[in-house]
């Protein structure tokens, strides 16, 4: 949908929601359980083994 | 003699030291004796050093300090500062030959943290001063190329001026006027309103910029283009929404692929989460947070970690809410120029003016712009 400048209907119900938010802002949170679900920790025994020269045989 | 209007604005701009020197009030005419007047303060109580160098600060400070409570008048001012100068005390600002007029005339400058140039990124600019109008048509998609047999004829299809969208002009401005008693006053130039006006529209073109972005990510939420977080993190949904974006894209002209530049914007609350998932192979532990940690973060092999594809343009604004208006917080992934056009008319211009009717010179500025943004080209996703 193409918003122009002019469309005075949408452009205001934009600038109010700007207020809104600005007026109703609250700082990001920061739980753990945030932080777990947005980077999920990698089990180390499903990394795959690293591409390199091969163990010296005994 | 002649006299200027004294409108202190606020005390706090006239105390002091500055107030001093406006008045030529010397308490001190060199460091040495700054220090030596210093020195003698910090003497035990009733020493006749301390007692002679209170008097001399204070009777230097009387003046100003008596004005500045109200207790002379302007008038009075000028005289006593005219016979302290014939009595050698002060050689201060008595040869302009009147009271400098104190004013505070930029106590705000507005809230910087809301004065940014990151919406420009995504907005093709056009400069049309010849006209009032711009047609914006796909021209691309008239043609049809196809194969042909020797002897036929090769398909045509027309232009058609209704298929055209049309985005016109807005007018903005303000303006500021002197009367004309003030422009008296030395300290009051038309370059003041300038500077004002000039500052004003700035922050009007800012503020029109992301209401039209906030008016796409509102339309882009209604029409469900959201990316919700993913099991596998904020990596793989970034990755999962640019696929979204580029493909809703894909036959629009807009020459996309992967390497297509996106822009992401959000609140700054939300950068330190933002650019670990793009450029982080690393994840936070416990209760350790991506913003300041005392603890070394678990840093997985490479090879284990999910990477973001595809170059992306940061654009963390205060401009915007932490949510974007709506229930949990996220950016918004934005596919710049396409449809999205930002068309200077006129760029902002000043006139001055006297105005007989209120005796005043009037400083008047104005631009005509316009912009246009296409919520196809938003896609938002989730940081929760």
């Amino acid at each position: 949908m193409i918003i122009k400048g002019t469309d005075k209907e949408k452009m205001d119900a934009a600038r109010e929601s700007l207020r809104k938010s600005a007026k109703e802002y609250k700082p990001a949170e920061r739980s753990p359980e945030r932080m777990e679900k947005l980077f999920p920790k990698k089990k180390a025994e499903s990394a795959p083994k690293k591409p390199g020269r091969p163990a010296k045989a005994e | 003699m002649s006299y200027t209007q004294i409108a202190p604005r606020s005390p706090r701009v006239i105390k002091g030291e500055n107030f001093c020197r406006i008045l030529g009030a010397k308490a001190f005419t060199s460091n040495a004796q700054a220090r030596k007047w210093i020195e003698a303060i910090k003497q035990p109580k009733g020493s006749e050093a301390r007692e002679a160098a209170i008097k001399h600060i204070s009777d230097s400070l009387a003046l100003p300090n008596d004005y500045l409570h109200s207790k002379l008048d302007e008038n009075s001012v000028y005289k006593a500062m005219q016979e302290r100068q014939k009595a050698g005390l002060h050689t201060g600002l008595t040869h302009t030959g009147q009271v400098p007029t104190v004013i505070a005339m930029n106590e705000s400058d507005g809230d910087e943290t809301l004065r940014d140039m990151e919406w420009m990124a995504i907005y093709q600019m056009i400069n049309e001063t010849s006209g009032t109008t711009v047609s914006i048509v796909d021209v691309i998609s008239l043609v049809t190329w196809a194969e042909y047999e020797l002897s036929d004829a090769i398909k045509t299809s027309a232009y058609k001026q209704d298929s055209a969208s049309y985005l016109t002009t807005r007018r903005f401005g303000g303006g500021l006027g002197f009367h004309r008693l003030d422009l008296r006053n030395p300290m009051i130039s038309l370059n003041m309103a300038v500077s004002a006006l000039r500052r004003q529209a700035l922050d009007h073109k800012i503020t029109e910029a992301y209401v039209n972005i906030q008016a796409c990510i509102t339309a882009a939420v209604g029409a469900g283009q959201v990316t919700t977080l993913d099991p596998l993190g904020l990596p793989h949904t970034i990755n999962l929404g640019r696929n979204t974006l580029i493909t809703r894209n894909a036959n629009e002209g807009f020459n996309l692929s992967l390497n297509n530049t996106l822009h992401l914007y959000y609140h700054p609350d939300h950068d330190d989460i933002v650019r670990a998932a793009l450029f982080g192979s690393w994840y936070p532990t416990g209760a350790v947070t991506l913003a300041a940690t005392a603890t070394p973060l678990a840093e997985p092999s490479p090879n284990n970690a999910l990477r973001t594809a595809g170059p992306f343009q940061l654009h963390p604004t205060f401009n915007l809410a932490n949510n974007l208006g709506t229930a949990a917080a996220c950016m918004a992934m934005v596919l710049g120029d396409g449809d999205n056009f930002w068309v200077d008319y006129d760029g902002l211009r000043f006139d001055t003016a006297n105005e007989p009717k209120t005796d005043s010179w009037e400083v008047i500025g104005q631009e005509y712009y316009n912009m246009q943004c296409d919520s196809t080209q938003f896609e938002i996703v989730n940081l929760a």
